[in-house]
């Protein structure tokens, strides 16, 4: 499952734009990934500036 | 509304959306602006936020006075009173510490802005003009049917349709929506871009009010990126000496962006300006770099600033776009008019419409990424000099050549290989090009 830590995420969005299941919301500023819709793809992981998506 | 049918529905509420939503607001249109954050105006993405004065950039000569932003050519202004910081030079360094510096008598090289404040200007006026505002909504998809548009949206509550006339996107430069509808074929991606921002307050920088851009792997340790630096108005309560720190760099490099803040900031040749300096902010930015949109209106749907552009449209651009897209759908509301105005304007003036504009940009990565030796030894020549310029990314390459080939045969003489390495940089085959670069 993968994971975006609240604290370090900058909400610049990248993740949001570029995940191809559209499965990331933001919430209070922050990308907060839907584990419903998520599908591992790890795209997020990849895209991210500041490396805060992760493996959990 | 539920089941309300707007004239017009606006994806996006940065500088272009806001001003479209505005714009058609202001002609009588509902409008509908449909933005992912919840509050409009934090800014949470990288932005350099310049007002870029250079003449007839974008087609356009934007000068600031009393509040307001003019427009000139385009014949309309728009409030700001939001504090800004004219730029007094624009300085490239070596990773050695030599320079290149820009700079005119008159005017600034740039006015940096607070874009927090000129999107609460925006959203304020759209506001009292009745524009309805979803934020915290992320649109998941559109459609563009012959009747009528749909948008699916999503938000705390969960997920609505949402029907109007028309549709604007613009939803920035990653824009999945404009991919969705059709708007990617024969547009061309040139690749990815990640982008890191700390803002820091307290910074020892010892020159004017600048932009500075620091080019050459040296300044990061060896890895690949481009650094660049400007003096950050409105960040901080009586803070004068708030800065931003922006790193660049291409998708896929080994080293994290951190890893490059810390090294620029800690050891590199430049670290002591930061040895007192606190960290206020931390933004960030992915851009997909594609050659802009050919045709930025369809059927009943236009694409509106970063969204239909090559890397940007700067705020300006962004400004001058949705304002000319929200006309435009007033235009077609009221009048009957197809979109082809707004289109012709987009080709005709935006930068990277025009032949050789995307070329040019791309080749000034050809200087920045020289051993830093050698950009040691070429800005050696120029490190006392002053050159006459502006922060424009469409004159950056030649005036870079002028200020470098005004010393060509010193380098010649002094490092024949790099003379050759530079003359294949600047590729100087076009012999009107090189007649216009001729020093006076």
């Amino acid at each position: 499952m993968i994971k975006i830590k609240a604290d370090a995420c900058t909400g610049c969005g990248g993740c949001i734009d570029l995940c191809p299941s559209i499965a990331i919301n933001m919430v209070n500023n922050k990308a907060v990934i839907d584990a419903d819709l998520c599908t591992e793809c790890k795209m997020c992981v990849k895209v991210c500036p500041v490396n805060i998506p992760c493996e959990q | 509304m539920p089941g309300e049918i707007y004239d017009l529905i606006i994806v996006g509420g940065g500088p272009a959306g806001l001003m479209a939503a505005k714009t058609a607001a202001g002609e009588g249109l509902s409008v509908l602006l449909v933005e992912r954050k919840k509050e409009i105006s934090r800014i949470t993405r990288s932005c350099c936020s310049m007002w870029i004065n250079e003449p007839m950039t974008h087609g356009e000569c934007i000068s600031v006075e009393n509040g307001r932003v003019l427009f000139r050519l385009n014949d309309f202004c728009i409030d700001y009173s939001g504090s800004m910081i004219p730029l007094r030079q624009y300085i490239r360094f070596s990773p050695g510490g030599k320079k290149v510096v820009f700079e005119n008598r008159f005017d600034p090289v740039a006015i940096a802005f607070d874009k927090s404040e000129l999107l609460k200007g925006l959203l304020s006026e759209a506001e009292v003009l009745g524009v309805n505002i979803a934020s915290g909504s992320l649109c998941i998809d559109a459609e563009d049917e012959q009747e009528e548009i749909s948008v699916k949206i999503r938000d705390a509550e969960g997920v609505r349709h949402l029907h109007g006339q028309y549709l604007i996107l613009a939803d920035g430069v990653n824009s999945a929506l404009s991919a969705k509808l059709g708007f990617h074929e024969n547009r061309k991606r040139l690749g990815r871009f990640e982008v890191i921002s700390h803002f820091y307050r307290d910074v020892e920088c010892p020159y004017p009010p600048a932009f500075m851009n620091f080019v050459g792997s040296g300044h990061l340790k060896g890895a690949m990126g481009n650094v660049y630096m400007l003096p950050k108005p409105g960040m901080e309560e009586n803070a004068e000496n708030v800065f931003e720190v922006s790193i660049g760099s291409p998708e896929g490099d080994r080293v994290s962006l951190k890893d490059k803040m810390n090294y620029f900031t800690r050891e590199g040749y430049f670290a002591s300006w930061f040895k007192n300096a606190g960290l206020v902010g931390v933004n960030s930015a992915v851009l997909n770099f594609r050659t802009p949109l050919a045709t930025p209106a369809k059927s009943r749907t236009l694409v509106a600033g970063d969204a239909a552009s090559f890397i940007e449209t700067y705020c300006q651009g962004a400004i001058i776009y949705g304002r000319a897209a929200g006309l435009a759908v007033a235009a077609r509301i009221k009048q009957g008019k197809d979109f082809s105005e707004y289109v012709d304007l987009w080709i005709k003036t935006y930068g990277y419409n025009q032949p050789g504009e995307i070329e040019k940009a791309t080749k000034i990565y050809g200087i920045n990424r020289l051993p830093d030796r050698d950009l040691d030894c070429l800005f050696g020549f120029t490190d006392n000099e002053t050159w006459r310029g502006y922060v424009n990314e469409f004159n950056d390459f030649e005036r870079m050549m002028k200020a470098i080939n005004a010393h060509i045969d010193a380098i010649k003489a002094e490092r024949p290989d790099l003379a050759a390495a530079v003359e294949k940089c600047f590729d100087i085959k076009n012999t009107e090009l090189k007649g216009s670069l001729s020093l006076s």
